[in-house]
């Protein structure tokens, strides 16, 4: 038996959905649910990623057939047909997509039967994914949405451009990050050639997606999201696919580079000249923080409570960039035994040779748990040695835990509401800087 | 007929109260239409979201200090809960009490569980609070999951509740039940009258309940005028405090959409009289609620003497605010009644109020006695014209607005504001319902509009690079109400 969570940090598959949606420029969606689904995702996912706003068409903007009992009773189809009807007429945008609330489904309404009358007219395309979110949280519903996207709407390519590659695995809205992480992953890869269609980044457009069969490999910045969809680019339009992870700092994309370079058997030499560039960047403004790190003594420990994409990825940048003691890892969604597997291994390999405390749980005070697990507590020997200092980075629901251990919080995923974040990146060269950057200020900031 | 009955669940509104989502006309026809309840709730042929009951019950039960909170749902639905945790926070930090923190689990219903039932899940999770919370009263919140099972909430409440030895209140706020998303207020009204309130042990003549939206503290400041203290309910009470409600002197409220019910039964059932007059807005309005209060607790002479003194001290402030906002015109956007308390301050700046929107309509109130504030406004303020009801539909409201075109609006729910924004109408939020309560509410509004008319820069930026996402066929189309009707009816 699936167990309860103690304050989600995620939503329903339908908010995963409306996250891809919010991000694709003039892709209009239909809620096809009860009248507070819509309105309920906009307000968590708004202030929970770091205030996001409603864009063009979402928030309470966003088009909802606003089922009630009757619908229920009797099923919502009809209503769901005039919804789409008139949704056509007053939205205005290229693509319009169904997405469905649990009660929808669990009263058996078929938004793919009722989509196929709009099928083949004047009208833009109008496709139905739906989104049953007591199958999954806002994980699976980026992945359902896409994978809808490849089955339905975008256009085979018999004839494929040799590097170019589809970006997969980072969720807008859930990641906080998305856009500036999507900037980045695009201009690493550019370094050495490679073309990279993240599909909904700076400047790109439903023609992106429409056209991404073109890629000849699609590279999943995710040790566990995004196989849905990366298995339809396969089985529709062989492309084929690679997982890494998601790279944070210099280290860590100097081997995604080295790993995709290899798989398109880049030159060495091209790959060295582009890192050579970036590293001489990079430390030059790493080095500036030698002068503050050991003037003040900023070596930490550190508690991660992040996400199956951050957790694995910002302990290592902790503990191999920053030279910090990795104490404490907690990952945050619901994940199989195979993937909870897999994510452990990322935690063995750390070139400074430690391993933090990795624990997989849901529930958000649980972390204190752990946190006194893992480190003796005080019970007045005579030279107790406190777990500190420390630095959390989490989400806004450490905020507790950052109370009353005093430790400062540095929000890096969902919900963080406490911050403001638009075109900043922790992904890459230039993701670590910045990360580097919000974890000083942190630290700085009462002096 | 009493108002209060011990079954499971509140009648929701479209039913108890007549409540329409669509009308459109003048104050004055509303008024006749709703005292003929010649309105129906229909629907719409085209809808964009809104909130649901479920929502509206959180804003409740999630901020009751030593409660825990087992959301009996889908996980998604509970998305929400860092809102919550910022409202809580700062309101609580506020108010100088502890941090309050939200406590809330959610029993995570899946698939297999929509077919063999959620009993057992809902049950863990209500242990798992006890122990991880340690509260004093748990609130089981149903969803349209939990309703379409037909999960049978009161067997586990009750049953949980005589091993854990305190309250368990199940909330039937499922969200396709009502279209008026209020209903969730009654919903949790109606548990806490279930199951947490107690009969007075004795009576706290100087104690006057104030129901609110967990605004910010100036009805301690405002009533310590008359010697009186304020038991703000329901967000950030205690339970214990909960318990105790029947022994306050009165009961008044911010809106009579969040209060009306539960002022109403405290008073049928408990003898606590309901404070029947609009709520504090505007100065005519402040005069009169001070003197009902006064009325309830002996305090004639000093109501009269603070009403003065009050009137002294504002009036020279809104002599030069009246001045520098002349011809304007102001656009309300809220929910029923507090749009009308909003209104009602307009006309004391001396602005134009130049049309109205409420998010629905409650045709009538729980009791015949309660204030009808939709009368007692066009009494202040003559007939209204351009009163519309909707709920949100920014689509329609981007019609009315287009055409009214406002100097300024004023909006109490979040991203219509933006929409304001968007069109580069100078808008303000009116988030804190507590706000622009008493005499000085009425100067801090004014005061807001000025600031908000000073510069428009952000506004005229925004508005001039924003691409709304209508068809030029809706852009262009003559009749905002275009849409209403729809297969709903």
């Amino acid at each position: 038996m699936s167990k309860y969570v103690d304050r989600p940090r995620f939503g329903c598959a339908m908010a995963g959905a409306l996250g891809v949606l919010r991000a694709i420029p003039r892709a209009i969606p239909i809620i096809h649910a009860s009248t507070g689904c819509g309105y309920n995702v906009y307000n968590g996912t708004n202030a929970g990623s770091a205030y996001l706003g409603g864009g063009y068409c979402g928030a309470t903007s966003t088009p909802s057939s606003n089922i009630i009992e009757k619908e229920i009773v009797f099923g919502g189809e009809d209503r769901l047909e005039e919804q789409i009807k008139t949704t056509l007429e007053i939205m205005d945008g290229d693509l319009y997509v169904v997405v469905t609330g649990c009660m929808v489904e669990m009263v058996g309404d078929d938004a793919e039967s009722v989509v196929k009358e709009f099928a083949g007219s004047e009208n833009p395309p109008v496709i139905a994914v739906p989104t049953p979110s007591f199958k999954g949280n806002s994980y699976y519903g980026y992945d359902l949405l896409l994978e809808g996207l490849v089955k339905q709407y975008i256009v085979p390519k018999e004839k494929k451009e040799v590097r170019t590659v589809n970006i997969l695995g980072i969720l807008p809205g859930q990641d906080v990050l998305w856009k500036g992480n999507l900037k980045e992953i695009k201009r690493v890869l550019q370094l050495i050639g490679i073309k990279a269609n993240t599909l909904f980044g700076e400047g790109e457009t439903l023609q992106d997606i429409q056209h991404s069969a073109v890629a000849s490999l699609n590279i999943i910045v995710s040790d566990v999201y995004g196989s849905l969809t990366a298995e339809a680019y396969k089985e529709i339009h062989e492309i084929p696919f690679i997982r890494t992870a998601l790279p944070v700092g210099y280290l860590q994309t100097e081997k995604f580079l080295r790993e995709i370079g290899g798989y398109f058997k880049i030159a060495e030499s091209v790959i060295e000249k582009a890192l050579e560039s970036e590293r001489d960047i990079y430390f030059d403004y790493v080095e500036r923080i030698a002068d503050i790190y050991n003037d003040v003594d900023f070596q930490r420990y550190s508690i991660v409570v992040s996400d199956a994409n951050y957790a694995p990825s910002v302990s290592e940048f902790l503990s191999d960039e920053l030279g910090w003691l990795p104490q404490l890892t907690v990952i945050t969604d619901f994940l199989t035994e195979q993937q909870k597997q897999k994510l452990e291994r990322r935690f063995e390999a750390y070139a400074s040779g430690l391993k933090p405390t990795v624990r997989f749980d849901t529930d958000t005070s649980s972390v204190r748990r752990y946190l006194k697990d893992t480190w003796e507590l005080d019970s007045n020997q005579r030279y107790y040695d406190s777990l500190g200092p420390s630095v959390i980075l989490g989400s806004v629901f450490e905020k507790d835990l950052s109370d009353e251990f005093k430790y400062p919080l540095i929000t890096i995923s969902f919900p963080v509401t406490n911050r403001v974040i638009m075109n900043r990146a922790y992904v890459g060269f230039n993701g670590g800087i910045t990360l580097i950057e919000d974890i000083f200020t942190t630290l700085v900031a009462g002096r | 007929m009493s108002i209060f009955n011990e079954s499971t669940e509140v009648e929701i509104r479209e039913r108890r109260l007549h409540s329409t989502l669509s009308y459109h006309g003048d104050a004055n026809d509303l008024n006749e239409k709703s005292k003929q309840r010649a309105l129906s709730c229909k629907g719409r042929y085209y809808g964009q979201c809104s909130d649901c009951a479920e929502g509206c019950a959180e804003t409740i039960t999630y901020h009751v200090i030593d409660a825990a909170v087992v959301s009996h749902a889908p996980v998604g639905c509970s998305v929400n809960v860092s809102n919550h945790h910022i409202l809580g926070r700062a309101v609580s930090n506020a108010r100088g009490l502890e941090t309050h923190k939200v406590h809330m689990i959610s029993s995570n219903i899946q698939e297999k569980d929509t077919v063999y039932g959620a009993a057992e899940k809902l049950r863990s999770a209500i242990y798992e609070a006890d122990k991880r919370f340690k509260p004093k009263t748990i609130f089981i919140q149903a969803s349209c999951a939990s309703g379409i099972i037909g999960e049978d909430l009161e067997s586990v409440a009750n049953e949980t509740e005589d091993e854990l030895g305190y309250p368990i209140i199940p909330v039937y706020c499922e969200g396709f039940k009502s279209r008026i998303w209020s209903t969730g207020f009654d919903a949790a009204f109606h548990g806490i009258l279930r199951r947490l309130i107690k009969k007075p042990k004795r009576k706290q003549e100087d104690l006057v309940n104030i129901f609110n939206f967990e605004g910010s503290d100036l009805f301690i400041p405002f009533l310590k005028k008359l010697n009186l203290r304020v038991n703000y309910l329901i967000p950030l009470a205690s339970v214990e405090q909960l318990e105790t409600i029947t022994e306050a002197a009165c009961t008044a409220h911010i809106c009579e959409t969040l209060a009306t019910y539960i002022a109403a039964v405290l008073e049928e059932k408990y003898g606590v009289p309901e404070v029947k007059v609009p709520a504090p807005f505007g100065i005519d309005w402040t005069d009169e609620w001070l003197r009902e209060i006064a009325r309830f607790t002996n305090r004639e002479s000093l109501a009269e003497k603070v009403i003065q003194e009050e009137h002294a001290k504002v009036l020279p402030e809104l002599d030069d605010l009246r001045k520098k906002l002349k011809g304007k015109k102001v656009y309300v956007l809220s929910g029923d009644s507090f749009a009308h308390n909003i209104a009602n301050i307009v006309k004391d700046l001396g602005l134009e109020l130049a049309g109205m929107n409420t998010l629905h309509h409650d045709l009538h109130s729980d009791s015949p006695l309660q204030a009808n504030t939709l009368e007692a406004l066009i009494k202040s303020s003559g007939n209204i014209k351009n009163v519309t009801v909707c709920n949100k539909q920014p689509y329609q409201v981007l019609k009315i607005l287009q055409k009214i075109k406002p100097d300024l609006l004023i909006v109490r729910h979040m991203n219509l504001t933006s929409l304001g924004t968007k069109l580069g109408i100078p808008t303000l939020f009116e988030g804190d319902a507590n706000y622009s309560i008493g005499y000085d509410g009425v100067v801090k509004m004014g005061r807001r509009f000025d600031e908000a008319l000073r510069t428009k820069k952000l506004v005229e930026n925004i508005a001039a690079h924003t691409k709304l996402p209508y068809s030029d066929w809706w852009l262009k189309q003559e009749d905002p109400f275009y849409f209403e009707g729809g297969i709903q009816k």
